[in-house]
């Protein structure tokens, strides 16, 4: 005969593991969302009071082993008055997604410069994860997005060239070339973004020169074009198997 | 990914290197460039460049931001030329040579 602590024992578990996923799921659903509040909020200030980004890349002898690329970015803004107009949550793979809007008269962008933005809203989406094993996708897009930064600030200012080239019976062969990218980017719009089949992640991103131009209230460049650019972010990085027998040699 | 970046790196510096009027028919090139876009294209403003040829003899040494200088340039070198001048003007000056 089981004593009556035992059973009430018993049947307390019970209970508590029958509840306990759904209490968990409440919490993580929580932090997952607020974390895609915060990836939004960095877009918006990316957007609109913009960021420095320093990229380099390298390839020796053209193998594509031997490439190596990186991008940093930074910035750093108070803005006011974010709203966050749709909050979506997969439950089965613990991804949030959060659209954020601002709509703001004035702002001093990263360059010190005042912008009239004329109360326009600016929307960017964000999107995060508590799940480490969910988090490629995420990580992809992350890629592609600051690729497509890199993009229109090669497009827009331009980027250093430095090579080492072999000439032979006036072929030129590469042997070492290096691209660097060192400059602030304000303004840049999202225009789409998504997965392909290979579940490398795109971001499409555009920036109207006439617009900034207008926001600034003084002449950029080029004016009255608009720059579109599509920026490639890949899950996993299994490029790197192939990498390194070839920094062995 | 990153064989089509790989493609673009090269194809970028061949059309840098391509547009240099004096390339050795065997040798080595070595630039340093800033790249811009315009109307689709990228233009090369190539501000230092270092051409040997395939004995390893440096053919030129040029910094560009000096070019339009006119005047004697600390970074140009042009080999079997200095000493032809030099000499020549050592020969002018020469009291013995009369």
């Amino acid at each position: 005969m089981i004593p009556k602590t035992i059973k009430y024992f018993i049947l307390v578990t019970v209970c508590i593991g029958v509840m306990a996923p759904s209490g968990w799921t409440g919490n993580k659903r929580i932090m997952t969302i607020r974390a895609a509040k915060v990836m939004a909020e960095r877009a918006i200030v990316e957007s609109i009071y913009g960021l420095k980004l320093k990229a380099t890349e390298e390839v020796k002898d053209m193998i594509p082993a031997s490439f190596e690329g990186s991008t940093e970015t930074k910035t750093l803004a108070k803005i006011k008055g974010i709203s966050y107009d749709d909050i979506v949550y997969d439950q089965e793979k613990d991804i949030a997604k959060v659209t954020a809007s601002v709509a703001l008269d004035t702002i001093t962008n990263v360059d010190g410069k005042v912008m009239n933005l004329k109360n326009k809203v600016y929307k960017r989406v964000g999107f995060a994860t508590s799940t480490p094993e969910m988090a490629g996708p995420i990580r992809a897009l992350r890629a592609a997005e600051l690729d497509a930064y890199k993009q229109l600030i090669k497009q827009i200012v331009g980027f250093t060239l430095e090579s080492q080239t072999k000439v032979e019976n006036y072929m030129l062969k590469s042997d070492l070339v290096k691209t660097k990218v060192l400059a602030t980017l304000y303004l840049a719009e999202v225009t789409d973004y998504g997965w392909d089949k290979h579940n490398d992640a795109f971001v499409k991103m555009s920036l109207n020169v006439s617009e900034i131009s207008e926001v600034l209230g003084e002449g950029i460049v080029d004016g009255g074009q608009v720059i579109e650019v599509e920026g490639q972010g890949a899950q996993e990085d299994d490029f790197s198997a192939t990498k390194k027998p070839a920094k062995k040699e | 990914m990153v064989e089509q970046r790989t493609k673009e790196l090269d194809e970028t510096n061949k059309q840098a290197v391509g547009q240099l009027p004096d390339l050795p028919k065997n040798g080595t090139v070595n630039i340093k460039a800033k790249a811009r876009y315009k109307e689709g294209s990228i233009q090369f403003d190539v501000y230092d460049k270092k051409i040997s040829d395939s004995e390893g003899k440096e053919l030129r040494l040029d910094s560009d931001r000096n070019l339009d200088t006119g005047s004697v340039k600390e970074g140009t070198i042009y080999i079997n030329q200095t000493k032809d001048i030099e000499n020549g003007e050592k020969q002018e000056n020469d009291p013995k040579d009369n």
